[in-house]
């Protein structure tokens, strides 16, 4: 299989996957077994293309040629590689959670439900090998859609409310201002292309810069920066699966992808003439970063807590972009990997104790760590690396987030990233240790057989992706490489 | 014939009263006869200083025990302390 | 020729994991066999470090032998050798793992080469701790265990953030040298460091755990937990002036808390913090003598607090409680475990003929050549103060004459054979230094059996004990009652607790008045645009009075344009 051939079949595999599930949604046997055996062909894929992009290939697929010098492309590069392959691996997992969840929770219209994680999936493969701008552009719209149904999904009042929010915030933000960011960088550099180096490397004056860099920034609201993150506490309320969807594999992750693809490929060392608006970027993602930890604290519902929670994460991606240099991109990088896999072992772990107990609120998690030992093994090991505590990966990321912004003259910007460390502890620590210090509850269960190796194995082996990030973190740095290296 | 009374519970306190009370006299005897030696610690390195020293900390210790126990200690049950684990 | 290049921590982290699998029979082995497989790796390798390895870019040494770690390492795998043989009594594969896996990353990190490696492997061990005091059967224990998550993740951020700062001087700064405290990065590290030793208002964890933890955990955590924080110090920061009164102030503090405390646990915590305090001054003075000293006394300190907690867990194991107003007369029933209580609260103390003493010696020569004269009283005294709490007090409860039989109920053999091997250490140490002075970097030529430093300390030591038992005779001393002693730990969880609990209130309230206000404007502008687009969306109506403009303006351009064209 030639490298393009693998690229264009990962890109379509998750549209085929949708399908199917629609087309043999009964009976639920077969249902789940299209939909994990689908996942499982993309995992592979994603692993192929992984290592096509290890050996240097940079296959390209072009689907239309709208304008001059501007493709509907889509490309293996390092970045989008390794984006690709942690959202389609941990989407493997997610994919048996899910199966689990819906038999469990008896969920409506699991179908639906199963085909748009597909869609989604598929949407985030498109951002991460997106070619330029304009490739980018489409395959975040399209991810807004597809993910507009996972957070209406239930259908009530308060479904309903959030995606409007979600649809409103998105759709607005990248119409309004993404798109005219993207038409005056191709009046300025007559392409879109994504380089390392940066398209606009000697083509824009400062002033243009720093509003460049405003209108993307707030534009990729996905990436929840204040004040355009409203969507994400509001989408807290949208089934388990759906969650993950949204908040660990691919909508979440695919704005600080997309951020730091614009920043790394289209500003590149511009961003350094861009210093009034990045260093007021960087303190407003600093502090919104403090104070989502800070009210994730304040919340009792798990999903709310772990959404804010996952919001204080998707910010330290945006600092490392913002700080303009490799090893801020090499932190913001690895935070991506490493909240990715954190996040999906912590919902996947809130969703399994919701499924089989019913608990949702922190106060009911008192005890529950000794009657499900391995869920809550697997959401301690994950709480520990967002938390970023040693040795665990989230704790590299931070210490590169650190140093970069050390390096770069700007302490305090380290100093808020430590700061929402203790936070992040704070809400997260005790959750992890009250669950094996309380007392063990003696009706916890709702089913007599406790939770299924659908609901448990997925939460194990996340939490064992978080530790095998220990080992990879050089090669990743290796792999990562040309990101910062202009050609 | 008279049965023996059965031997009294003693506690330790004298053996140890006479092992410590050895061992002051002991080096007292031979820090004093050492006298002569030169030595760092100012007046505390002078002969029979360091039972001087011993006396003051037994007395100053005795003080503070009972000063911490009055103003931060706090009466508990006797149960305290078990081992059964009452979240087990 | 094959050469092993492992650091021998690794050796105690697998065999962690592999006692998780092992039937309860070879568990004991297990510990044992792993403490003595990693120690011949480590006496098989030459002073040096291992090729380093490149990780994210930074160096990275696993492996770095010198005459400084050595003698940590020494110290805490014949710890672990004991802790193995005292674990025959126990049912708990989980704890036996624990206990494993917190020597392993301790003993880790004592021999790696670069910060990065150490925080890891701190880091690890501090949460181990955590796991091995959640382990634990006493009561609180699991409450004890969140406390000790919140200090050593605390401590963890801290290291972080000091490695942080210090990487971004550059990349070979990760490698071990000495740092300065007066640096951010330094600074931090410094401070994390700090918690870890116990020092002044971060003393309270180690009491707190040792209390709340199981027989043999208490040993495993007075072994593993604050020595690493004594190497840290020695090995990053020797001479800082910092250290000295540091050292003074956990030496008072630890003194005074171990005569007044009730759990004779928690009173054996506080005389390791003061034991502690001794090493961090001598680390402070920072000359090759003292750096020595401090060495070997940490060496000689792991030995004999592990005794001394093995002694008291084997008491607490069989009676469930060691408040001394508890165990009074207790050398009835458990005569055996009375007598090595009283032998390890003399290693503790160091008594000549125990190891501490000979280390003791040498700590005041070194601050005597140093000529501080408040280090060397406070030196001075601290063994008397000592004597007094951790060995006459409790010998004086245990063997007191109480009347009435009590049937024999001797702790488990296998704790009573770890104890004694640990006392056995101590003693031999103690009557015969010559091996550990060779360990010693500065290995001196010391005579610490000397008259002229046997014959004050003993002189000191008598004293004390008669004034102390005097003054018990006459009852001049406390009444042993059961007691809690307030500590600053109670200021964390009272005031300070309330108000960051307060300041969350008074934010949230902030966050949602905020939020409100937004809503409002958001209304307002909502139906400020709602007006405008209905306004805009009416349907097309020609009204009469519509007419008359247009007419006159369509008059209007007709007249202009016919002049135009005229």
């Amino acid at each position: 299989m030639t490298a393009e051939m693998a690229l264009a079949l990962l890109l379509a595999a998750p549209l085929a996957h949708a399908l199917a599930v629609i087309l043999l949604s009964r009976p639920p046997g077969l249902r789940d077994v299209v939909h994990i055996g689908a996942a499982l062909g993309i995992a592979g894929l994603a692993a192929f293309v992984l290592n096509e992009a290890a050996q240097g290939a940079r296959a390209r697929i072009v689907l239309a040629h709208p304008l001059p010098n501007v493709d509907l492309g889509f490309a293996i590069e390092p970045l989008g590689a390794l984006a690709a392959c942690v959202f389609a691996g941990l989407g493997l997992l997610h994919a048996v959670h899910t199966s689990g969840v819906v038999r469990a929770t008896q969920e409506k219209a699991p179908a639906r439900l199963m085909a748009c994680i597909a869609l989604t999936l598929a949407a985030a493969m498109a951002a991460a090998f997106s070619v330029n701008l304009f490739s980018l552009f489409i395959a975040y719209q399209a991810l807004i859609l597809a993910a507009f149904p996972l957070i209406a999904h239930r259908g009530d009042e308060e479904a309903r409310t959030a995606g409007r929010t979600f649809l409103a915030t998105l759709l607005a933000t990248s119409i309004c201002l993404v798109l005219p960011a993207m038409i005056w960088v191709y009046a300025l550099a007559g392409a879109q292309d994504f380089r390392p180096g940066g398209i606009l490397a000697d083509r824009v004056d400062p002033i243009s810069a720093n509003v460049l860099l405003a209108l993307f920034v707030f534009g990729l609201a996905m990436a929840a920066i204040p004040p355009v993150h409203r969507w994400l506490p509001g989408s807290s309320g949208a089934p388990y699966p759906a969650l993950i969807s949204i908040q660990a594999l691919a909508v979440l992750p695919v704005g600080g992808l997309a951020l730091l693809k614009v920043l790394a490929y289209v500003f590149g060392p511009v961003l350094q003439s861009a210093t009034p608006t990045s260093t007021l970027l960087l303190g407003l993602a600093g502090v919104g970063m403090c104070a989502a930890a800070l009210i994730a604290l304040s919340r009792q519902d798990l999903r709310e807590r772990l959404a804010y929670s996952c919001m204080a994460q998707a910010l330290a991606v945006v600092i490392g972009g913002l700080l303009a240099l490799p090893a801020g991109l090499f932190a913001a990088t690895l935070q991506i990997v490493a909240t990715a896999c954190a996040a999906a072992t912590l919902l996947m772990a809130v969703g399994t104790v919701a499924a089989v107990t019913g608990r949702t609120s922190v106060a009911d998690y008192a005890g529950l760590g000794r009657v499900m030992p391995w869920t809550f093994a697997a959401f301690a090991l994950a709480s520990a690396s967002m938390i970023g505590m040693p040795p665990f990966a989230g704790a590299w990321s931070r210490l590169w987030l650190i140093t970069a912004s050390t390096s770069a003259g700007l302490v305090w910007a380290g100093a808020l990233v430590g700061v929402a460390a203790v936070l992040t502890f704070a809400h997260l620590g005790p959750l992890a240790a009250n669950a094996f210090a309380g007392r063990a509850p003696s009706d916890a269960f709702k089913r007599p057989d406790g939770a299924s190796i659908l609901l448990v194995a997925p939460v194990i082996l996340s939490a064992a992706a978080t530790l095998w990030l220990l080992v990879l973190a050089d090669p990743l740095a290796s792999f990562l490489s040309p990101v910062w290296t202009p050609q | 014939m008279i049965k023996a009374p059965p031997p009294k519970h003693r506690g330790i306190a004298g053996l140890l009263l006479l092992f410590c009370a050895t061992g002051a006299v002991a080096g007292l005897g031979f820090d004093l006869s050492l006298a002569a030696d030169a030595r760092f610690g100012g007046a505390a390195a002078q002969p029979g200083a360091r039972a001087v020293m011993g006396l003051g900390v037994a007395a100053l210790l005795v003080a503070v025990a009972h000063a911490f126990r009055w103003m931060l200690g706090r009466r508990v049950s006797h149960g305290e302390g078990a081992r059964v684990r009452d979240n087990a | 020729m094959f050469a092993i290049t492992l650091n021998p921590g690794f050796v105690c982290l697998l065999a962690g994991l592999l006692v998780l699998a092992a039937p309860r029979a070879f568990r004991p082995a297990t510990i044992a066999g792993a403490a003595m497989l990693a120690l011949w790796l480590m006496l098989d390798r030459e002073f040096g470090a291992a090729e380093a390895a490149r990780q994210m870019g930074l160096p990275v040494v696993l492996l770095s032998l010198d005459a400084l770690n050595r003698i940590f390492g020494i110290a805490m795998l014949i710890a672990l050798i004991v802790i193995g043989l005292s674990s025959g009594a126990r049912r708990n594969r989980v704890e036996d793992a624990a206990i494993l896996i917190l020597a392993g990353s301790a003993v880790s990190a004592l021999f790696v080469g670069d910060l990065v490696s150490f925080v890891a492997a701190a880091s690890l061990s501090g949460l181990t701790a955590a796991w091995l005091t959640f382990c634990s059967p006493a009561r609180g224990s699991a409450q004890s265990g969140v406390r000790l998550l919140i200090w050593f993740g605390i401590e963890g951020l801290l290291f972080l953030v000091g490695v942080s700062f210090q990487l971004s001087a550059g990349a070979a700064s990760s490698i071990f040298a000495r740092l300065d405290a007066n640096t951010l990065g330094g600074a931090f590290i410094f401070a994390a460091l700090l918690f870890r030793v116990g020092a002044p208002f971060a003393h309270v964890w180690l009491k707190d755990a040792i209390a709340h933890a199981s027989p043999v955990g208490a040993g495993a955590l007075a072994a593993f937990s604050t020595m690493l924080g004594v190497y840290g110090l020695a090995r990053l920061f020797p001479a800082e002036p910092l250290l000295l009164p540091i050292g003074m102030v956990m030496a008072a503090i630890g003194a005074v808390y171990a005569v007044a405390e009730d759990d004779l646990r928690r009173a054996a915590a506080s005389g390791l913090t003061a034991q502690t305090g001794a090493c961090v001054m001598l680390i402070g003075i920072g000359s090759p003598l003292a750096l020595a000293a401090a060495e070997g006394h940490a060496f000689t300190l792991i030995l004999a607090f592990l005794a001394l907690n093995l002694a008291l867990g084997a008491i607490f194991g069989r009676t469930g409680d060691v408040r001394a107003s508890a165990v009074e007369g207790l050398a009835k029933s458990m005569p055996i475990s009375a007598a090595l209580l009283c032998l390890a609260g003399l290693a503790a103390t160091g008594a000549p003929s125990f190891a501490a003493y000979v280390t003791n010696a040498i700590a005041l020569e070194a601050m005597a050549q140093w000529q501080s004269q408040l280090g060397w009283i406070a030196l001075s005294a601290l063994p008397a103060a000592l004597f007094v709490a951790l060995m006459l007090r409790p010998a004086l409860i245990v063997y007191r004459a109480l009347p009435g039989a009590s049937a024999r109920n001797e702790a488990p053999f296998p704790m009573l054979l770890g104890v004694g091997l640990a006392v056995f250490f101590c003693a031999s140490i103690g009557l015969a230094p010559g091996w550990l002075y060779g360990l010693l970097p500065a290995a001196p030529a010391f005579q610490p059996f000397e008259i002229g430093r046997l014959a004050p300390y003993a002189e000191m030591l008598g004293a004390v004990g008669v004034a102390y038992i005097l003054m018990r005779a006459l009852r001049l001393t406390h009444k042993e009652m059961p007691l809690n002693l307030l500590d600053v730990d109670a200021l964390y969880r009272g005031p300070a607790a309330g108000a960051g609990r307060w300041l969350g209130v008074v934010l949230l309230r902030l966050y949602g008045t905020w939020r409100a206000a937004w809503a409002r404007v958001g209304a307002y502008a909502a139906r400020v645009v709602g007006r405008l687009s209905r306004a805009c969306d009416r349907p097309y109506r020609a009204a009469p009075s519509a007419a008359a403009p247009l007419a006159a303006a369509a008059i209007s351009l007709a007249i202009a344009l016919l002049m135009q064209s005229g």
